[in-house]
């Protein structure tokens, strides 16, 4: 990396780190998506417990309880009387007592999570001070920085596949800049680790294409296992990655093997995904209702994701749920509300013509990366566009396939769009690398138009958890 | 342009920016709040008969908290539904008196009355002219007790008072390195940094540089 670009990735890292850390502090303690349960896992770990082999009794640590009452319900509580003057916040609010009991069992949602997202936390926790508000508060600071990291390792991988260093800058600023991205790296939550080691992925199965070298190989080895060790769905991210991204590279290993480690190999693959299917979702649940029942519901759950019911058609969708996450229909409430912007337990939503502009924004960035591939559709940036398009539709499909299967045993949850934060790499290759191909002038107005509208978007992100959570 | 000045220009920018963002979240108004902590608990206390009328009562009022400024005592006058038509007078401590109209009311909802000194222990309430039952809505305090009158701080609504009303909140429950100035301090740099990004990612003097192992120039060899 030429030195200048240095100081632009330094800008571009404290930039991404400054506006995480604004997010932790504008979010109100625990407010984050299963932030109780996912720092439940840490407080578990640092107590000598470990989730998965805990029973299913949940019991929340006194420390936590204490701290949850007094920021988040005492808060929700005055709710009704908001504005809340912050005077008379601190009188109704007493300050929470240090070095309350952190023993408890099980975390909740989080319980068949693997272990390396809440490992890493650990030194945060220790450091955080002797109350859960201040612990939690430290491993927001992680968060941030995790957050800063994955900008940074966008910016660095469309770099590698490109050579270009505005574009990079560009795509790494447009990664930073959707607020929910923000959130996620202001919160106590496990997304952005898995974004920042997806990509980190990416980058390295990249390198591997060009010149295999051992110290790659571990790399990508390393990265690959990180994504698989963040969440029940990460190996099924990792396998993806491996086979779209990694493809030639890939391709040309397996030929190189003998017979008999090529089987071995593939069972192993099939072995973990498998397991990792049972931590994802309850397959034996869904068992109960046979496959082609499950198949047939499937194939209506996914037409009504995307398109108007249709008569013959038995409702998909829980209509008791919030009319914002179902209407009209999935698709605009799940990939573009919560995928844009949507925050916390009390649900801040933006303002409707927000997401419009977040569209209007995506859809000319991938339009025009359409348009890219197109230009030169058999250059290798095209090819590695393509091969990412193909990654981001498997992965939204296991995230379907998943949510089908919790939907059958009737104790699913709807999608939400920051299950789609760690396929952003994917995204920067498939839409954004393939502006290369474009002219100075043409490629400049594509970024200008898609870092407009998504800065619009941020700004309103902030100036919305500002007013809902402060005012 | 030299390089001094376009910092300049893109810290003054992006000050602007995050200026507007903080200001377009400030409440337009902030409505007096409890300085006691209460239940959901709410009972309607009838001082006024079906038949309308005027009546004068006096209630306990549990002790000011102190060195609290812009101190208020919240009521709540309840009409069941009917249209307000009584001039409600308070009298705070013998003091502080405040007349509210019928227009200045509606059914449950709250008046409040500014004090001017925090000491007084009662309120007496007059009501004339009503055309219907009225009631005042008393609510229970978490150590029990039942009050028809709540403290109340009234906050400035001017541009300064609002602001510090968020930057306060933003405060409120937070570990102390984790409070506002971070926040705002944090947003102001990202911004300014995001506009310095952009316009070296737009306009900088960088070229496409394929170079030899690139992908690009793979493609193109082979």
């Amino acid at each position: 990396v030429a030195p200048p670009f240095r100081i632009v990735l330094l800008v571009l890292f404290l930039a991404s780190l400054a506006r995480g850390l604004a997010f932790a502090v504008a979010i109100p303690a625990w407010q984050g998506p299963d932030e109780p349960a996912h720092y439940a896992y840490v407080e578990r770990l640092a107590t000598g417990g470990f989730p998965p082999f805990q029973s299913r009794d949940l019991v929340f640590s006194t420390a936590v309880n204490v701290s949850v009452q007094r920021t988040i319900t005492s808060f929700r509580e005055h709710r009704a009387d908001r504005p809340l003057t912050p005077q008379a916040e601190r009188i109704l609010l007493k300050r929470e007592p240090g070095g309350l009991s952190t023993a408890g069992n099980g975390t909740l949602g989080a319980q068949d999570y693997p272990p390396l997202y809440y490992a890493t936390l650990l030194p945060a926790y220790w450091l955080g001070g002797n109350t859960a508000t201040n612990r939690l508060y430290a491993i927001r600071a992680v968060n941030a920085l995790y957050g800063a990291l994955f900008v940074l390792a966008i910016a660095l991988l469309v770099l590698e596949v490109t050579r270009h260093y505005r574009l990079s800058i560009a795509t790494g600023m447009l990664a930073s800049l959707p607020p929910m991205v923000t959130q996620a790296s202001a919160t106590c939550t496990p997304d952005i680790a898995l974004a920042l080691f997806a990509t980190a992925s990416c980058w390295a199965l990249v390198r591997l294409r060009r010149a295999a070298s051992r110290s790659d190989l571990a790399l990508a080895a390393a990265a690959l296992l990180a994504t698989a060790l963040t969440k029940p769905v990460g190996a099924f991210l990792a396998f993806i990655l491996l086979v779209t991204v990694g493809w030639p590279w890939l391709l040309q290993t397996v030929r190189r093997m003998r017979p008999a480690l090529r089987i071995a190999l593939g069972a192993a693959v099939a072995v973990t995904l498998a397991f990792a299917g049972t931590r994802a979702v309850n397959f034996a649940a869904a068992a109960r209702h046979g496959a082609l029942p499950t198949i047939r519901f499937g194939l209506s759950y996914l037409w009504q994701y995307y398109l108007p019911r249709l008569g013959f058609m038995k409702p998909a969708f829980d209509r008791s749920l919030p009319r914002t996450l179902i209407e009209p229909v999935p698709v605009w409430s799940t990939w573009v509300k919560t995928g844009a912007g949507y925050f916390g337990w009390l649900s801040a939503a933006l303002p409707t013509w927000t997401y419009v502009v977040a569209v209007a924004g995506t859809v000319g960035t991938v339009l025009a990366g359409i348009a890219g591939i197109l230009r030169k559709p058999t250059s290798e940036v095209s090819r590695t566009a393509l091969r990412a398009l193909c990654g981001i539709a498997a992965f939204i499909f296991v995230l379907h396939v998943t949510e089908i299967v919790s939907l059958v045993n009737g104790t699913g949850l709807v999608l939400q769009g920051r299950y789609v934060l760690p396929i952003i790499p994917l995204f920067a290759l498939a839409f954004s690398a393939p502006l290369v191909h474009f002219s100075e002038r043409a490629r400049a107005a594509t970024l200008v138009a898609s870092l407009a509208s998504w800065g619009i978007v941020s700004l309103v992100g902030f100036s919305t958890l500002l007013s809902f959570y402060s005012t | 342009m030299s390089n001094v000045l376009k910092l300049c220009l893109i810290v003054i920018a992006g000050g602007v920016l995050a200026a507007v963002t903080i200001y377009s979240a400030l409440p337009s108004r902030i409505v007096p709040v409890s300085l006691v902590a209460t239940t959901d608990a709410q009972t309607a206390l009838k001082i006024v008969g079906d038949h309308g009328g005027g009546t004068t009562k006096t209630f306990v009022l549990p002790p000011a908290p102190r060195d609290t400024p812009r101190l208020g005592l919240a009521l709540r006058p309840a009409t069941y539904l009917l249209k307000p038509s009584a001039t409600i007078t308070v009298v705070v401590g013998g003091r502080d008196r405040c007349t509210f109209g019928p227009r200045q009311y509606t059914d449950g909802s709250t008046v409040t009355c500014p004090v001017t000194r925090s000491g007084a222990r009662s309120f007496r309430i007059s009501v004339r002219g009503a055309r219907g039952p009225l009631a005042l809505i008393e609510r229970q305090t978490t150590a029990g007790k039942t009050v028809a009158g709540i403290w109340v701080q009234v906050p400035r609504s001017s541009l300064e008072g609002r602001l510090r009303f968020v930057l306060t909140a933003l405060s409120t429950t937070r570990p102390w390195l984790f409070s506002w100035p971070l926040a705002i301090f944090g947003f102001a740099f990202s911004t300014c940094a995001s506009l310095w990004l952009v316009l070296t990612a737009l306009v900088g003097d960088e070229r496409p540089r394929p170079e030899a192992g690139s992908l690009e120039a793979e493609s193109d060899t082979a």
